[in-house]
Parts: structure tokens; sequence; C-alpha cells
């Protein structure tokens, strides 16, 4: 654009010289249709700019690590001249990573409805983002450049592959401790009441107390009684590390979500402070992974030597840490 | 991108690129044909062919048009083609050039007809001593004895493979590779030499070429990516531009044009920088009418243009420095013309025997003795053309002939000035006799034997032309003198005169032309040009009756020449020597026409029939009214007719504003510049009234259910109208609570965080929009990204 702004220039400036310096007819007309044209290219594209919507899509909003994806955007313009140009900016973002990169758009001659499909980057676990951070239509000389209401974002999800079981076979004899289930006494009177949350079980709404506060309130039991799993890792480090200990992480608590088992997923953000979600159902853990890719893991352990966080609640919380590899150590 | 769009493109694109190729091809023809073969140039020659000799015609349109379309399909026929499309423009070329081969003999003829044809309008036009004679090359090209005519088919056919072998280039670069340049460089060519010459240009021809490279301009970056689309704005922008153009032409016509004030203001203070050689006296004629001259020429032009004498513009432009020993007006002579062709004046044509010379200076010797003033001029840059006053007679310590001075002197121009000696016109004029010391010797025997036979001959011819002319503009001279000799008995007016010397006759006559010239025009630098085809002293008299200088100067000089007195027209400059002797620089509003009559016994006389124009009220153009001119060469002593010593040297200034078409298409455009300025504040303003009208007629409640509503509308760009803004909305609408003005400013600041929130998604006009709304509520402005 800014070349044909020169062009543009020099010739507007020529038929300025050739008014100054000539006194006949023709420099007057020629000047006069120098300024003109550029007034007819802004009426003649003024319509279809005005008309373009322009529109992001991943081609899943979940993909697992690994998986190919692609992102779409669409731009759909409805009026009888094409868009002489169409310039915009992509920015491509990994919340969990911070991997961000940009690509810029340009297509020449837009009419109709078309699209353009770039590579969504699946390679590593996290909260992908796309974004148009610039979008602008020219005008019929390339002059002009009319700045274009810009689409939401769009967001897709990179899950962890699932790692092998035998990466976490040490869950084993935890699961044999929290598999012993209290007598039924215990179970009749050792709980705690509490709100309802999605994916509570309808066996464990408390009906009678539901109905007087006129809201749903589940039992919880105890913890003393029912021994507390806590699945604890370090979010920090390469993204080659973030996959491997969130699919050790994933598998892990698909395992205790299949044998029934609810958990909590604690971590150590950002800033240091510990984090935890409870984990019920898949959504639970799908949720969780949300949050988790929601902040930019440090490079670094924000978390200061010593013991891990472990959830605050009774001295029976079986905790399982997560490990990236033979060598991390607890 | 990939396309959705299913939309078949050739056929679109076929039409389009078929219409602009065509278009440009029959503009072009029709410009060519109407341009250069026009028979408006040939009607009154002779061609003078091989056998027999013809006349020439003009080019019949509608054939030439037939094989330009012709060509054109053929051209846009072998570019449309999905592939082989060099083979086939080969085979084209080949075909066109086996015609050629099989017809070169018409074909040469036809050329050399046209090419005589051409040189006839370019040597009209140019002068360029060009001109080409067709029987000549014919003989050498045709077998000795064969009879060979000259026509117009042949013509017809050598347009025919030309326009077959142009179209062909033309098509590639208009359809195939689409460039506007390229099309540019194909067809400028055709029209540069008109320009160039200027030769009258058929316009609607001309326009309809500019519409095509309009089209090409506006349709080639769309048809990069999409040529369906382009086609589509080609289509579209064809005839919009085309209509566009047309309404320029209508806006601001043709007619009676003028370079606008500014323009002609800029491109003199631009030639009068530096950077800009030659621009000195000599570098044209200072009292040119166009007030441009000719700059950078070193000698004046042949011939005074009257048809470009417009509006009058000076900028100040100090030509020369004159310092002299005698106080008052001096009238510096540069060009004296002899011939009047109804739009020009001719350099007079004058050349001393030279049995003369001997006696001049012998004659100017003794002047020298009578005792001389001296008057240095200093120019501003290097010149050639020496500006002398009346009476002189020694330019450069060389004795010159003072009253025949060939038409303009000149000087080396490796000079930057001169001296010159001269004898002030003091009183009225008398004959050298043998007793004065200016009769002495020579020069009465000068005045018997040649000037005054040059003078009886040349200067009383009115018109330089048939004698049918010069028979009209007499008739016409004359009743307009009687009907304004007539006029002026009948109002009383004395008449203008009270000369009593030896040469009384002549010197009332033009009093008496001077005081009818004032009574019957109106002095004005803003006179326009004179139109095509009108006598420049006619329309002048008849239909304007408003003129500068050299309107007055040309009338009065055909109205004396019409009463036996021979005048001529003279230009130059004026300058006011103070009181005391001094320096006095010499502008370009100086420049000045007059009249000089010839006095038997006496030669030629300086005679002022321009009126006043203006009183002394602009400082800077006017020559200090206390300096009084020691003799301006008046026609009449009496006070009415009497030329007033400002407006002598003509200080013109250009008091035209801008013609109001100018202004027309100016206000939208400065509107348009300036609207990020204006249009902010006109709308806050109107935001302010209303909230202000909507408060104090219906109160509160009123105000914040409107601010609630833009809460409604943000919600289609994904907004979410807070809950609170919902419970004072119902607050304001349902309850008898009315709410408070904190509660109203609450709501504002909620929409104002909802705007902001909302950010790029809004579109941009909206954006800018609710900030300025709020803005104007008084709300802090959000902090929205633009």
């Amino acid at each position: 654009m800014a070349g044909r702004r020169v062009v543009y220039g020099a010739a507007l400036l020529a038929a300025l010289a050739f008014q100054i310096f000539y006194d006949g007819y023709l420099a007057q007309y020629l000047l006069f249709c120098v300024i003109a044209l550029p007034l007819l290219s802004l009426l003649l594209s003024l319509p279809g700019a005005l008309r373009l919507r322009l529109h992001l899509q991943p081609s899943a909003p979940q993909l697992t690590a690994g998986q190919k994806g692609e992102w779409t955007i669409s731009a759909r313009e409805t009026g009888l001249l094409p868009v002489a140009r169409l310039t915009v900016r992509l920015t491509f973002r990994n919340t969990l990573t911070g991997a961000a990169s940009s690509q810029r758009l340009r297509v020449t001659g837009l009419a109709g409805g078309q699209r353009r499909v770039f590579p969504l980057d699946g390679s590593h676990c996290g909260a992908l983002t796309c974004q148009v951070s610039r979008a602008r239509a020219l005008d019929l000389l390339g002059l002009f450049a009319f700045p274009l209401p810009l689409p939401p974002a769009a967001r897709a999800l990179v899950l962890p592959e699932p790692a092998p079981m035998e990466e976490v076979a040490d869950l084993e004899p935890l699961l044999a401790q929290a598999g012993s289930r209290p007598g039924r006494g215990q179970q009749l009177e050792d709980y705690e009441l509490r709100d309802y949350r999605p994916g509570d079980s309808p066996r464990a709404v408390h009906w009678k107390m539901s109905a007087k506060h006129d809201e749903l309130v589940v039992r919880e039991h105890l913890k003393g009684i029912l021994p507390q799993l806590v699945l604890a890792f370090d979010l920090y480090g390469t993204p080659e590390r973030l996959d491997r200990v969130l699919a050790r992480l994933w598998t892990a608590s698909s395992c205790l979500i299949s044998r029934g088992l609810p958990h909590t997923i604690s971590w150590t953000d950002a800033d240091g402070r510990p984090q935890a979600e409870p984990v019920f159902s898949r959504d639970h853990l799908l949720r969780c992974m949300v949050r988790i890719f929601s902040r930019q893991a440090p490079a670094a352990n924000p978390r200061p030597s010593g013991p891990a966080p472990d959830t605050p609640g009774h001295s029976d919380t079986l905790i399982y840490r997560i490990r990236a590899g033979e060598g991390e150590t607890t | 991108m990939t396309r959705r769009s299913s939309a078949r493109p050739a056929a679109v694109r076929y039409l389009a690129d078929g219409v602009l190729l065509l278009a440009l091809l029959c503009a072009l023809a029709l410009f060519c044909l109407n341009t250069y073969l026009s028979p408006f140039y040939y009607e009154n020659l002779i061609l003078v062919s091989y056998q027999p000799p013809g006349a020439m015609s003009p080019v019949p349109l509608m054939p030439s048009l037939a094989l330009c379309l012709g060509a054109g399909l053929a051209s846009l026929l072998v570019w449309s083609l999905p592939r082989l499309r060099w083979l086939a423009a080969l085979l084209l070329t080949l075909a066109a050039g086996a015609v050629i081969w099989l017809n070169w003999r018409t074909l040469a003829c036809g050329a050399l007809f046209l090419w005589e044809r051409l040189s006839i309008l370019f040597t009209d036009a140019t002068g360029f001593p060009g001109y080409f004679h067709s029987a000549q090359a014919l003989s050498a090209l045709l077998p000795p004895n064969q009879l060979y005519r000259l026509t117009d088919a042949q013509v017809q056919a050598l347009l025919a493979a030309a326009g077959a072998l142009y179209a062909l280039p033309l098509g590639w670069a208009a359809v195939r590779v689409r460039s506007f340049w390229l099309t540019f460089v194909l067809t400028l060519p055709w029209l540069l030499p008109a320009f160039l010459a200027e030769i009258p240009m058929d316009w609607p021809a001309l326009m309809a070429v500019c519409a095509c490279w309009a089209a090409l301009l506006l349709s080639g970056l769309a048809a990069r990516g999409n040529p369906a689309g382009g086609a589509r704005v080609t289509l579209l922008s064809l005839p919009l531009c085309l209509g566009i153009l047309v309404c320029l032409t209508l806006l601001f016509p043709r007619e009676g044009y003028v370079q606008p004030g500014w323009a002609a203001q800029l491109r003199d203070e631009l030639l009068s920088l530096d950077w800009f050689e030659g621009n000195g006296p000599g570098a044209g004629d200072p009292a040119g009418p166009s007030g441009a001259g000719t700059m950078g020429a070193l000698a004046p032009p042949d011939s005074e243009d009257l048809s470009a004498a417009g509006p009058r513009r000076y900028t100040g432009q100090a030509v020369m420095e004159v310092t002299g020993t005698r106080p008052g007006t001096v009238y510096l002579r540069g060009s004296v013309y002899q011939d009047y062709t109804g739009f020009s004046w001719n350099l007079a044509a004058i050349t001393l025997p030279s049995s003369l010379s001997s006696t001049f200076y012998s004659w100017n010797d003794a002047l020298l003795a009578v005792g001389t003033h001296t008057l240095t001029v200093t120019y501003q840059s290097s010149g050639s053309i020496a500006y002398v006053p009346y009476q002189s007679t020694h330019l450069l310590d060389s004795p010159i002939s003072p009253f025949t001075t060939a038409s303009t002197l000149f000087y080396p121009s490796t000079l930057s000035g001169y001296t010159v000696r001269y004898l002030p016109l003091e009183g009225e004029p008398a004959p050298f006799d043998a007793a004065s010391p200016l009769g002495a010797s020579g020069y009465r025997e000068y005045l018997e034997d040649y000037a005054l036979s040059q003078a009886g001959e040349q200067y009383l011819s009115l018109f330089a032309g048939d004698d049918g002319q010069q028979g009209e503009l007499a008739a016409a001279l004359r009743q307009w003198y009687s009907q304004a000799v007539a006029e002026l008995e009948e109002s009383g007016e004395p008449m203008a005169g009270g000369y009593t010397g030896p040469y009384a006759q002549e010197l009332n006559s033009a009093a008496l032309v001077a005081q009818l010239l004032e009574r019957s025009a109106e002095y004005d630098l803003n006179t326009p040009v004179t139109p095509e085809g009108e006598d420049f002293v006619l329309y002048f008299l008849e239909e304007s009756r408003r003129g500068y200088c050299v309107h007055f100067a040309s009338a009065a000089a055909l109205l004396l020449r019409l009463q036996g007195i021979p005048a001529r027209y003279v230009t130059g400059y004026t300058a006011d020597i103070p009181e005391g002797g001094g320096t006095d620089t010499v502008r370009d509003w100086n420049a000045h026409a007059w009249v000089e009559v010839f006095l038997d016994g006496y030669g030629w006389y300086p005679v002022e029939v321009t009126p006043a124009a203006r009183q002394a009220d602009d400082p800077e153009h006017t020559p200090a009214p206390s300096v009084q001119p020691s003799r301006p060469p008046q026609a009449s002593q009496a006070p009415e007719a009497t030329p007033q010593p400002g407006d002598e040297p003509a200080p013109e200034e250009n008091t035209s504003g801008p013609p109001l078409a100018w202004l027309l298409l100016l206000l939208p455009l400065v509107l348009a510049f300036t609207a990020p300025e204006w249009l902010p504040r006109l709308l806050t303003r109107l935001v302010q009234v209303w909230w202000h009208r909507l408060l104090a007629r219906k109160g509160r409640n009123a105000a914040a259910l409107a601010l609630y509503r833009r809460f409604a509308s943000l919600e289609r760009h994904g907004g979410k109208t807070p809950p609170r803004a919902k419970e004072l909305a119902e607050r304001a609408r349902f309850s008898q609570h009315t709410l408070t003005g904190e509660e109203v400013a609450e709501l504002l600041s909620l929409l104002a965080a909802q705007t902001a929130g909302l950010g790029r998604a809004l579109p941009l006009p909206r954006r800018k929009w609710l900030s300025l709304f709020l803005t104007a509520l008084g709300c802090p402005p959000p902090d929205i990204p633009t």
C-alpha cells in the first residue's frame, strides 16, 4: 500500500505541477481526474468493505497432543464488487507453554465466501488461541485501508496423550489402600454436607436438607473415614516435560475415575500458590485441565524446596506424586 | 484462500476485457482520425498528388472504426485462448504481414499520403520545416511512367493494417497482462504529439481513453486474485468513469478557460526563485499580454499574441533597477509592433539604409553638445533586450538612432546593464528644424528620405490580411468611432485635446481617441481572454468593453490609423526616477503598452491612451504619488483625458478569487479532510443537547432507560447486560423511585465498562460512536483499542 501511495502522491504532484506550469485546459482536467479517481475508488470499495465479515474456527475444540488440526479463517463478502485486498494478521498462542507466533494473510480480489486454513500446532499440551489482531480491507486503488471488525478469538484444547499404565505402576498400592470401604454404620454417620456440584451422584443428595434449604445439598463422607486421594505434580519446565507430567496425570486420574475414586489434583501455580481441583468424573478432569492450561507454566519450579503441597484435611490423605521422569525427585 | 463461490469467471471476464479493449481501440482511432486527420487543416490545401491531383478529404470514420473493432476482436480472441496464445498471435501477425506484402504498394501509398497529411498538420501547428511531399517519394516508389492515384482507400487500408498490428500488443497489455502501465505506455504516444504541437484534440475520444485508463487502474488490484471480480469492477467503473469525466467537462467547460489565479501566482513565484535561470528582463516581453512572457528567451517573440491576453497577474518580481539624474516618469521602450492580424501584433521590420549611418553618427555627436541626461539600467539577471528611453542618443557609449530604432534593441548579454544617454521629452513636440540642435544635420535627411516613406505605408494599414477583412475591420471601427463621437457630443462633455502646436491635429486626435476609449471601456486587469475567432480590438470595443493597456493601446493604434495618422503599438516599461535623481526598481507590474504616432518632421512620439484604472490605494504596486512625471507622453492636455501617472505602469494585481466551480469542488474535499477535527465536536454537542433535553423534559428515569437500551444494542455484538444495570433500569421503569444522579452515573460507568470490554469486537464506527457518546455524557472515555 505504501508503494501505491507513493506512486499516487507522485502522480498528484505531477498533475499539480502541470496545472501550475501549463496554462491549458488539459492541466486542470488531469488534476481533477487525479483527485477524483481515489474518491471513486473509495465509493466503489466502501460497500464491500462494510459487508465483509471474518470468522475463525478450529477443526476440533479438543485434540490430543500430537494430533493434527487446523484453524480455519473464513471471510464472507456479499457485495457485487470484490474487496480489492484483505490483509489479516493472525496471532497464535499456547497459553500453557507461552509459545506465540503470528502470521500475515493477504487475499487479493476477495469476493463471495472464501476460507483459508492454517495448521494448528498440537504438538504440546495447552490451551491454544487463534486471534485476528488486525484486519483491513483496501480500496480498489490500494490507497486507503478500512479497518474491519475483528472476529472473536478461536480456542482449542490440546489434551495430553495418555501415558502407558506402566509409567504410573506405583499408583496400584495407593489404589489398594483407597479401595478399603468404610463400614455401613460409619458411612451413615460420618459425613458432612455441602452444596451440590455438577457430577455429584444423585444418591448422595440429602433430600430432606435439600427440601429445607430449597437447594440441593449432598452428603460427603469425611476424609478420615474415606481416605482422600491427591494427585500432586509440579507445573513447570519445558513443553516436553509438561507433556510427560500431564500425560501421567491424565492416565492416573482417568484410572481413578474409572474405578470410581474421587480425588483431588493438586499443583503449584506460577506464583507459588497451591492449587487444587477435585475430580469426580471426566468432566471434572477436563475442567481441571482447562484450569491448568489457563496460565503459563514457569520455566523453573515455583514451589520452594520442601515437602510437596498437600491438600489440607485429614491425616489419612493419600498423595501420589506425578514425576516427569525417572531421575526426578519427589 | 479457497474460493467457495462457484461463479463462472470466463464469460464476465471476456465481456469486460472485450469492452475495455474495443473501447480503447475505438477511442484511439477516433482521437487520431479527428485530431490528426481532421479536414479542418486541409480544407484550403491543394494536394499535389502524383496523378491526377486531388484534394484531401477526411478519412471516413465508420469504416475505420469497423476495422478497429475487427482488429480488437481478433486480438481479444487470441489473448483469451486458454493455450497456444503466442502461436495464435504469431499466426495473426504473419497473416497481417502477408496482407501487407501483397498490398505493399497500396499501403506504401497510403503511408505516404498519411505522412504528407501529418507533415502538413505539424508544420502548420508547430512551424517545423519538415513538410513531406508524397510526390517525390512516389516517384521513387512506383515504376516509371505509371499512373497512380492517392486515394483515401489507401489510407483506410493502411489504418486497417496498422490497427491490426497495434491491436495485438495492446490486447496483450490490457487483456492478458492487465497492466495499466503497459497500456499507458502503448496508448500515450498517440496522444502526446497533439499535446506537444498544441493541436486541438478530439475531447470525447480523449475522455474515453482516460476512462479506460481509470477502469484499468481501478480493476487492476482486484483482478490479480480474482479475474471475475476484476471484470465486474471494469464493467461498472468504465461507464462511471466516463460519466464523471463528462460531468467534469460540463462543470468546468473548456470554453473560456483561464488558468486559476493560484496556479499562475504559484508559477510566477516559483519562476522568480533562483532555481530557474534566465528570468531577467530580457527573458521575454515584459508587457506581454499573457503576463508570463517567454522566460528564458533572449529575444522577444516575433509577435505579441493578443489571443492570450487574459487576466494579469504579477508577483512583484524585480526586473531592473533604473538610476537616473532627472526625476520623473521615463518610458522605456522595448519592442515596436507594426502589423495587426486580429489576434496578434507583429514586430516592425525596421532596417536602416547603410547610407544613413554616417549622418546618424554625426547627428548624435551633435547631440552630445546639447546636454543629455543619463540613465543607467541594471538588470537583475542576464538579458539582452535593451529598454531605452525616448530620444536616446547613446547606448553603451555608442550612438544609436533614437527615433527610429529597430523593433528591438539588443545589448551584449554578458553585461548586467548599460548606460544610455537621452534627451527628456519636454513640452509639446516640435519639428526639428535647422535651428534646433536636434534638427542638425542628418536627422532631417532621414525623416525626409526614409522614415516618412515607411510611416506612410506600413503604419496606416489596419489589418495584415486580405483586403476584405481589412475593409470589414475599417467599417466596424469607423462605425464605432462615429457612434462614440456622437455620444460624446450628446453628453456635452468637452472633447479632449487643446494642443495648439504644429502637431495639434495628430495630438488632438490621439487625445480624443483616448477620451473615447476611456468613456466606452472599463479598465480591468481581470479581463478574460478574447474568445477564439473574435477580432481582438473589435471584441474589446463592442463586446467586452473592458481591458488594460494592451487592449487600449491596440484599439487606439487602429483608430488613429483609421484617421490617417501613422501609429504603432509599443511595449516596454515605465520607471519613476525619484526627486533629485536616484534609483527606481522596475518590477513586473511596471510592464506597459502604449502607442506611438508619427509626427511629420519630428518622428515617433509616444501617446498614453490607457485610462486610470485604479487609485493609488496600493502603495506596493503603485509608483510613489509624490513622483510626478517630468513630461509623461500624453496625448491630451485636457485633465479628463490625461492619464494618471499611477496607472501608466499598469500596476496590476490579481483580485480575482477562485472560480465558483473550484470552490464547489474544494469545499467537500476540505470538509472531508477536516472531518476528524469538526465532526466529533459536532456529534458531541448534539449528544449533549439530546441528553440535557432528555433530562430536562423526561427526567433521570427516562435517561436511565435510554442508557439501558444501549446495553441491548451491545448484546448483538456479544455484550451482556450487567445485573446492576438491569436492576437500575427496572427500578426506573417500574418503581416510583426516581433514580439519583449517582445512580445514573453508575449506569453510565457500567456502559463504559461494557463498551471497553467488548473492545475490538465492535465495528469501528460503532466503537467510536459509543466512545463519543459516553464522553459527551460526561463519562470518562472508555479505553477502547482502535
